[in-house]
């Protein structure tokens, strides 16, 4: 399937990824991401992943994250898990 | 308000029906694919769960997913991009897996069962295992602990859970983030001990009962306590980078020495009565494996005080794939942090898809329902008549062919036998049981999640070690050092069980010692170390399996029956006649009973 992906797709790919920390500087490249299809997004993929000494850091300090800022981000997620339909 | 949850794409895909809060149906795929652990996306189990409630997938108002793809896709890609550059292939896996199917679980949804995407939605994944378990507990109030390998961003989460004005509320007081994570670490040892990772962990659990604890200031330094109940892992004893199957370092081994090569048979016997010969390495293994489970336990230990510290609450519910290890379970209800324990029947990955369900009602509705209990008897039932009819007519020579290979003993002539009533066939099961024979048991709806309760089970008697180990070699095809567990009415657990018994005994979650006094009775049952992992059955919970219990007991004294999962290694649980009677025709199982109806080798 090389269908583009749903707009409500992108707009949670691109909260996803801004949480993860991946968005600082980028966010036009993820914009036009989310709007390419599989096959695209998968070769952008692995140009991210060629690159990505540059983003090391940046998920490294996702990963590292003090405890209380996660619980915040988990407790995002919880109040979004409730929110409207 | 009719939800239908779902969970894929890890291990154990699972669907689940809830109807105004109540769980009407579950089962796992593999209950219907035969493969074990299938990751598929469930549109059988799906389609079955719509059937058991006469539904159409238009009459559903949501559809819930038991994570957040999104969101796991974020992490996965920071954790291999954080590892650059030595995570290549593990990022071709991870990137290959997502963009092919994983990240756009919402339209394989929408298109597998014709739903529009505004009726799906995802839940994080603790939240599902947490309202899986508080939901379907029967505490109108309790801490809730998850503990698994990871789910998006978390291993490990604590939550506080309250019924309150006809809804409930189960908020997150806590947690500790990937790549931190009991479950993983577990696994890893799991693998060095050559056992299969996400299938045989609890080879692990049964293997740390003949060892002793030497290694666990060693394993202290690869997982480390933390602040308030937390702990961290030290990423340096890992290889996650995918280049081979044993995702540990040479730092890791240099603890514990070399892995145990995938298969190669370990000596300790749980029905030997005196401890077996075993070289240098096999009691290592047993060492590492002792140690890890040591430190797992200490590990949950903490987290349940600091659940208790943070909550309040004096009831504890547990689910995660780590509430599976019955020997930590048992731990912490002996430390008498809580005053009881619920373990749902389904704590893993499987029962993420009731718990996205239970918490999307809640979300939506605003309500949940009252305690009711559900229970783990929400698969699917069968008509055994059209499978039965066929097996009598064959030859044995016809199914000759299908006995397993190796399988000593030639297949001979079957009888098949209907009894007129449920009675009937419970008193001639017993009598097969008390004269040492091996039965399959498959009544009813199959068991949601990992365990047989007594509508898929094989059955002998416990106090039978020759039967045991006849069951082991030529049914089961189990490892000596795996130990069985009984059930036993609920009435004369207190005989045979020693300490506190927790809700989670009705489900075979949690591990209690047997009484010295009563260990002849039920050896077959009983691990190296005393303890079994019963099931506690009482007459509401499974009115035949508990008559059954009861007729057996009026001839041997005990009403207490060895319980094995009904399925030969490597196989799911059977779930159709069809199923059962493969494994009849392809191991020694002496007798087989189809609801009322009896499938028993001549001379059984």
């Amino acid at each position: 399937m090389l269908e583009p992906l749903a707009g409500g797709d992108a707009g949670r790919l691109r909260w996803a990824l801004a949480k993860a920390g991946l968005l600082r500087g980028w966010r036009s490249y993820v914009k036009t991401m989310s709007r390419l299809g599989e096959l695209p997004l998968m070769l952008l993929l692995y140009a991210l992943y060629a690159l990505a000494g540059s983003l090391r850091g940046a998920c490294r300090r996702r990963l590292e994250a003090p405890p209380e800022e996660q619980l915040e981000i988990f407790r995002e997620q919880w109040r979004r898990s409730l929110g409207p339909r | 308000m009719k939800v239908l949850g779902l969970s894929s794409h890890y291990h154990d895909a699972s669907a689940a029906l809830v109807v105004d809060g109540v769980p009407v149906a579950a089962a796992a795929e593999e209950r219907f694919t035969r493969q074990k652990h299938d990751p598929v996306f469930p549109e059988r189990s799906a389609r079955f769960c719509l059937e058991q409630a006469g539904l159409r997938a238009e009459d559903l108002d949501l559809v819930a997913y038991h994570e957040e793809p999104e969101v796991k896709f974020a992490r996965s890609l920071a954790a291999t991009l954080s590892r650059w550059p030595s995570s290549g292939s593990t990022f071709v896996r991870a990137m290959t897996e997502a963009v092919s199917s994983g990240l756009w679980v919402r339209r394989s949804i929408s298109a597998a069962l014709e739903v529009p995407p505004s009726k799906i939605v995802c839940v994080p994944h603790h939240l599902s295992h947490a309202a899986h378990a508080f939901l379907t507990s029967p505490f109108e109030d309790a801490a809730v602990l998850t503990v698994d390998a990871v789910g998006e961003w978390t291993s490990t989460g604590v939550f506080d859970a309250r019924r309150q004005g006809g809804g409930a509320a189960i908020e997150p007081v806590g947690l500790v983030a990937f790549p931190h994570s009991l479950g993983l670490v577990y696994s890893a040892f799991t693998a060095f001990l050559g056992f299969e990772v996400n299938d045989a962990e609890c080879s692990t659990m049964a293997l740390a009962a003949f060892g002793e604890p030497r290694y666990a200031d060693a394993v202290r330094r690869v997982v480390r306590p933390g602040r308030d109940g937390a702990f961290e892992v030290d990423p340096s004893y890992f290889d996650l980078s995918g280049r081979d199957d044993l995702p540990v370092t040479g730092r890791f081994l240099e603890l514990f020495g070399a892995p145990r090569p995938f298969k190669r048979p370990l000596p300790f016997d749980c029905l030997a009565d005196a401890p077996v010969a075993a070289d240098a390495d096999d009691r290592r293994w047993a060492d590492v494996a002792a140690s890890v489970q040591a430190v797992l336990e200490e590990r949950v230990l903490a987290l349940a005080e600091a659940a208790r510290r943070r909550t309040g609450r004096r009831r504890l519910c547990l689910a995660g794939g780590v509430a599976q290890n019955c020997v930590a379970n048992g731990r912490l209800a002996d430390a008498g942090i809580f005053e009881d324990i619920y373990v749902p029947p389904d704590p893993g990955d499987g029962g993420g898809a009731m718990g996205a369900a239970l918490h999307a009602h809640l979300a939506a509705s605003g309500s949940c329902a009252p305690i009711s209990g559900s229970g783990p008897y929400l698969g699917k039932a069968y008509d055994e008549a059209p499978a039965a009819a066929m097996f009598e007519r064959l030859d044995p020579q016809a199914w000759q062919k299908y006995r397993r290979a190796g399988a000593s003993t030639p297949a001979r002539r079957v009888r098949v036998r209907r009894f007129a009533d449920d009675a009937s066939a419970v008193e001639a099961a017993a009598d097969l049981l008390a004269s040492g024979r091996l039965i399959g048991w498959a009544q009813g709806r199959f068991e949601n999640g990992p365990r047989a309760l007594g509508n898929r089970s094989i059955l002998c008697d416990p106090g039978n070690v020759a039967a045991a180990r006849r069951l082991s070699a030529a049914v089961k095809q189990r490892a000596s050092f795996r130990p069985y567990a009984f059930a036993i009415a609920d009435d004369e657990a207190g005989l045979a069980l020693e300490g506190s018994l927790p809700r989670a005994t009705r489900w075979m979650q949690i591990s209690r010692r047997v009484r010295m006094d009563m260990r002849a009775r039920v050896r077959a049952a009983v691990h190296a170390d005393g303890s079994t992992r019963p099931q506690i059955c009482g007459p509401a919970d499974n009115p035949l399996f508990h008559s059954l219990l009861k007729s057996f007991g009026r001839r041997k004294g005990l009403s207490a029956l060895l319980n094995t999962s009904f399925n030969e290694k490597g196989m799911p649980i059977s779930s159709s006649p069809d199923d059962a009677l493969l494994v009849f025709a392809r191991t020694d199982l002496d007798a087989l009973f189809l609801g009322r109806t009896l499938v028993a080798r001549e001379g059984s």
